[in-house]
């Protein structure tokens, strides 16, 4: 459907509900009644163009940031990537965690070993995961916040030198290898387990998580970074 | 399911009346016809789901066509489980056989892929998942790295598992390796 500010919040939410936990980075409540996103907006004080950009990269894959959409701050699209880190730190993650252990604790003797290792997968991945967003919370978005400083107070003094983006770009990847991994060991080799809830349960929750740190990294591939880039630039230009 | 049918025999009148009843049961099957087996060259065989040849005794054999590579015409008599049409056979006998080996064709086109995992690509795996580089597993199997890399392409191709600690979630998995020794590394 098209997106604009007078689309209704609640028909876009019922077609397209992997805008959800957009809702909650935003601290939007539901109830949304017939208020279009522009008068949600502005009664949660959310810059409305930030949002359409936001919820458009969700619902439309092939979606390109306009250019010259540049009246919004940088900041903004920082503070939305950072509250959704934390979120998948704090609620995501130990959710599937605690799934996994409850299954490894009510599984059968012989499965026991099996299962362990697959909660040291996770635990692995939990890590790598979590080691990654640090690394964008204190190093590029700092980086990214200093270019604007740099641009909004036309100092040259202030140009900030680049943290090594390749090592940012090249884990992308291999995270989300890691996770469709794990996707397939659980549907195609997990051995015969009673609790098959749990198990179901679990792999729900990967694939939302999956769908949802793609959206999240193509907010940075192709919002983030490409803004960050313009500064570079201009900064090398003046 | 689409059928790519051969009707083979040397008679003109049974073949086309043969030719005319399948037609009329099934509109959508395509139909060549031959005089011979002899005649079916390899890279037309490929192409063919079901053979019907004709061979002097009870009347006309089927042969359903099993393996894209291999086919076997040993005796004329349908003696390998094959149903046979009888020229005294009516159009619902006829449209009953058909659908026999149609159905059975069907069965083997459901029948799951095989990864087809083997066993030196089996042992790369164990050998991978127990933390070895290319180097130290080409030197214990006395292959090339070369040939080494190449197999790991085939397998995360064939697995569809593209990381290390994923192989080694399944060489765990799998009873390649004991489940409680690897460190698991993201």
């Amino acid at each position: 459907m098209r997106i604009d500010k007078r689309t209704r919040l609640a028909d876009l939410v019922l077609s397209s509900p992997q805008i959800l936990p957009v809702l909650t980075r935003f601290s939007i409540s539901l109830g949304l009644g017939e208020k279009t996103i522009e008068q949600i907006c502005s009664e949660n004080s959310i810059h409305l163009d930030f949002f359409l950009e936001v919820v458009r990269s969700y619902t439309q894959p092939e979606h390109r940031p306009e250019s010259g959409l540049d009246d919004f701050s940088i900041t903004l699209i920082i503070e939305y990537l950072r509250h959704s880190h934390f979120e998948y730190i704090k609620v995501s993650l130990p959710r599937i965690e605690s799934d996994i252990h409850h299954l490894i604790s009510h599984c059968r003797p012989e499965n026991k070993s099996k299962l362990s290792r697959l909660g040291d997968y996770f635990e692995a991945y939990r890590e790598a995961l979590v080691s990654h967003f640090r690394l964008e919370d204190e190093v590029l978005f700092p980086y990214a916040e200093n270019l604007e400083n740099a641009i909004t107070t036309r100092s040259q003094a202030k140009i900030p030198t680049p943290p090594e983006k390749k090592l940012l770009e090249s884990q992308h990847e291999h995270l989300e290898n890691s996770l469709t991994d794990l996707k397939n060991i659980i549907v195609r080799y997990l051995p015969p387990i009673r609790d098959q809830h749990t198990c179901m349960n679990i792999l729900h929750q990967l694939f939302e998580m999956e769908k949802d740190l793609a959206d999240h990294s193509r907010i940075e591939d192709m919002v983030l970074l490409p803004r960050m880039k313009k500064y570079e630039q201009k900064l090398a230009s003046q | 399911m689409a059928m790519n049918v051969a009707i083979v025999c040397p008679f003109n009148i049974l073949r086309s009346g043969l030719c005319e009843q399948v037609h009329q049961l099934f509109p959508d099957w395509v139909i060549q016809v031959y005089r011979y087996v002899e005649e079916i060259t390899p890279d037309k065989l490929k192409a063919i789901n079901c053979i019907m040849a004709w061979y002097s005794d009870p009347g006309i054999t089927f042969l359903a066509h099993r393996d894209k590579t291999h086919l076997t015409i040993t005796c004329g008599n349908g003696t390998v489980n094959q149903p046979t049409i009888d020229i005294y056979d009516t159009s619902e006998e006829l449209l009953h056989k058909l659908q026999t080996i149609t159905s059975g064709l069907q069965h083997l086109e459901d029948q799951p892929k095989n990864t087809g995992i083997s066993t030196r690509e089996k042992e790369i795996i164990r050998l991978v998942a127990l933390g070895k580089t290319n180097k130290e597993i080409a030197d214990e199997l006395f292959i090339s790295a070369h040939t080494v890399i190449t197999h790991r392409k085939n397998i995360s191709q064939k697995l569809g598992i593209k990381t290390i600690a994923g192989l080694t979630m399944y060489a765990l998995m799998q009873n390649l390796i004991p489940a409680d020794g690897q460190i698991i590394r993201i």
